[in-house]
């Protein structure tokens, strides 16, 4: 089955964001264990590093209302320190 | 003398060795000769010519507690052949539990685990508080046997009351709780379940959230007394920090000597090398000495909708996102609206491209009929667009309609099949018994067969039986469990090789007041014996048996 929201929405390189800080570089829906649509959010590190954070519904829209975004899509460039609030401790 | 005889199987032993024709021998619940030919007499014999003859399978991570109190079968796992069930994970059980924090896990079991109210109030009489209590209430009632975890949630809130919500415990509280689960322990406790991740209803950490690592080592430490085994549940959303608990539950491993296991470890298209660099480090522990088992499903994961909520699904599309996390009434008039619909649809197909939505299936609806049905066919049929189509059905039955994308994650059985046969991986995480009116949880093991077995060939048969019984006995230390051995429980599974797998997902009624809830048939299952009594045959249904027992005895 062709799905296109489960494309790697990706940073292109004609705005390019600065890695003086994390940010985010990708985002993509996936299936969570519960059958509910997850967000799963890549990072790229200052060093280069990537890693990913896997949101359920309430953390995505958090983490979109907090980022004043719309759309997973625009979320790509956003610095990563607002996806880490919501991380628990 | 013999009360059954199982005659002409193949026998697949549980231990991964080869399969063997012969005859088995079960009196009082056990297995007395395993191989060869028996005479005839008085026994019930049970004839397995063509059959698969298997220790019965063993379920790791379910959430049958509640179940098990008004269907002592836990239907329709039995079904599946399994025989035994490890209840209580996640840090939820049903003891020890003070009756003043009843409601309060009743409302957890309820977010993390959905689960409804009926399946616990007026269900059955709860009269237990201690653990002893409620294993002794289990007693005649079930037919399948049960390995019950202590939950590091209901411990905390005996020990901490409100407290366990709000703070690390102190040094008196650690020591009640280290009394507890040794209570626990010695009533027949598997061991004990702790979570990193759950919420309550409130969206608050469940309790087992605010300890301190203080206090889970010193309950390690009193599993150490017994051997047995830490379940937790890690941050699966993150990799990284995965590997940091894998990492700690070796070291609890080593310093303590028990077994730790950590569910659910997913594999997913979206972040390739979870499961891989997981399951590396994992490997790097064992090497050290420590058991730090993952638990892997085999059925992949669907997502499943309705526009009565506002689901991720919808991300990608923010003016479909925005109205559908409107309030209902609201919501309802949007897609009324005619230029509203010609705007979403516009959205969702640009230039007349409905891939996004034709693949979606019907998955619960008012219209039996529509069940199962694929949007893009239906809407052919209608001369309409799939998304017009989603909009027009979930306005006939006020969004209560729902759609599911089918294998949206777990979903490459060529990387999943490896995954499952790795030494180093559990079998497990099906979680029977929760997510009920979500999806089924049940016929995982009958999957395993049909997918990774017969179709795509990546373990074998024996290799997976042994995956699902001699491995998980022995990885939760089930004395005399998961083989078929002479003097081993008479847990026996009888079923066809060719057909063993799972039916279609379909909603029922059955549960207390009525309740809906998805289950999923069995295949190719021939008859299931639990302690040496037929409890389900293919040919004549459930019986009456309830020779279930503490399978820790």
């Amino acid at each position: 089955m062709s799905m296109p929201t489960a494309t790697f929405a990706r940073h292109t390189s004609c705005n390019p964001v600065t890695l003086s800080q994390p940010r985010i570089v990708a985002v993509r829906v996936a299936a969570g264990h519960d059958g509910q649509a997850e967000l799963v959010v890549q990072v790229r590190f200052e060093n280069g590093a990537i890693g990913t954070v896997t949101l359920n519904a309430l953390f995505a829209q958090k983490l979109m209302e907090d980022c004043q975004v719309d759309s997973a899509e625009q979320l790509i460039g956003q610095p990563c320190q607002r996806l880490f609030d919501l991380m628990p401790d | 003398m013999l009360d059954v005889i199982i005659r002409n199987g193949r026998i697949v032993d549980g231990s991964g060795l080869p399969a063997f024709e012969g005859d088995i021998g079960i009196e009082g619940g056990s297995i007395r000769s395993v191989g060869g030919r028996l005479p005839s007499g008085d026994a019930h014999e049970i004839d397995a010519r063509g059959q698969v003859v298997a220790p019965g399978f063993i379920d790791p991570h379910t959430h049958f507690d509640a179940q098990l109190m008004w269907d002592g079968q836990a239907r329709p796992a039995l079904e599946h052949g399994i025989t035994t069930v490890v209840s209580g994970n996640c840090s939820l059980s049903l003891a020890p539990l003070k009756a003043e924090h009843r409601s309060k896990l009743v409302r957890m079991f309820q977010q993390i685990e959905e689960m409804p109210d009926a399946a616990f109030n007026g269900a059955f009489e709860w009269a237990w508080e201690g653990f002893a209590d409620y294993v002794e209430a289990m007693r005649g009632r079930v037919a399948l046997n049960v390995a019950p975890l202590a939950g590091h949630s209901p411990l905390r809130l005996w020990a901490m009351g409100e407290a366990a919500q709000k703070r690390a415990a102190n040094a008196d509280e650690i020591r009640t709780m280290q009394g507890l689960l040794r209570e626990c322990l010695e009533a027949g406790a598997v061991g004990l379940s702790t979570s990193y991740v759950d919420v309550d209803e409130n969206l608050s950490p469940v309790p087992s959230r605010y300890a301190h690592h203080n206090e889970i080592e010193a309950l390690a430490e009193t599993l150490g007394e017994f051997g047995r085994m830490l379940q937790v549940v890690p941050e699966f959303y993150n990799t990284d920090i995965t590997l940091a608990r894998v990492d700690q539950l070796a070291e609890l491993s080593l310093a303590h000597r028990i077994p730790t296991t950590f569910s659910p470890l997913f594999d997913s298209a979206v972040v390739p090398d979870n499961s891989s660099r997981v399951v590396a480090r994992v490997a790097e522990q064992f090497a050290r000495g420590a058991r730090v088992w993952p638990q892997v499903q085999t059925r992949p994961i669907d997502i499943s909708f309705s526009l009565d909520q506002a689901s991720l699904f919808f991300v990608a599309l923010p003016m479909w996102y925005l109205i559908l996390r409107m309030p209902h009434d609201q919501k309802l008039a949007l897609l009324r609206n005619q230029g509203t619909v010609d705007g979403l649809i516009k959205a969702a197909e640009p230039g007349g491209d409905t891939s996004r939505f034709a693949g979606l299936l019907i998955r619960d609806s008012q219209d039996e009929k529509l069940i199962g049905r694929r949007l893009g066919d239906l809407a052919d049929e209608h001369g309409t667009s799939p998304a017009r189509l989603m909009i027009e059905l979930s306005l006939a039955e006020d969004l209560q309609i729902h759609f599911l994308a089918a294998s949206m994650g777990h979903e490459d059985p060529s990387r999943i099949g490896p995954l499952l046969a790795d030494d180093h991986v559990h079998i497990g995480a099906s979680d029977g018994g929760a997510h009920i009116q979500s999806f089924a949880t049940y016929g995982d093991t009958g999957y395993l067969f049909s997918e990774f077995v017969r179709k795509g060939r990546h373990l074998g048969l024996e290799h997976a039986v042994r995956k699902i019984t001699g491995d998980t006995a022995q990885i939760w230390g089930l004395a005399n469990r998961g083989l078929l051995r002479r003097h081993h429980a008479a847990d026996i599974v009888i079923f066809d090789p060719e057909r063993i797998g799972r039916g279609e997902e379909r909603p029922v009624t059955d549960m207390p007041e009525g309740g809906m809830r998805y289950v999923r048939s069995a295949s190719g299952i021939h008859s299931v014996l639990v302690n040496g009594e037929v409890a389900y045959t293919s040919a004549g249904g459930y019986t009456d048996s309830r020779s279930g027992v503490l399978a820790t005895l």
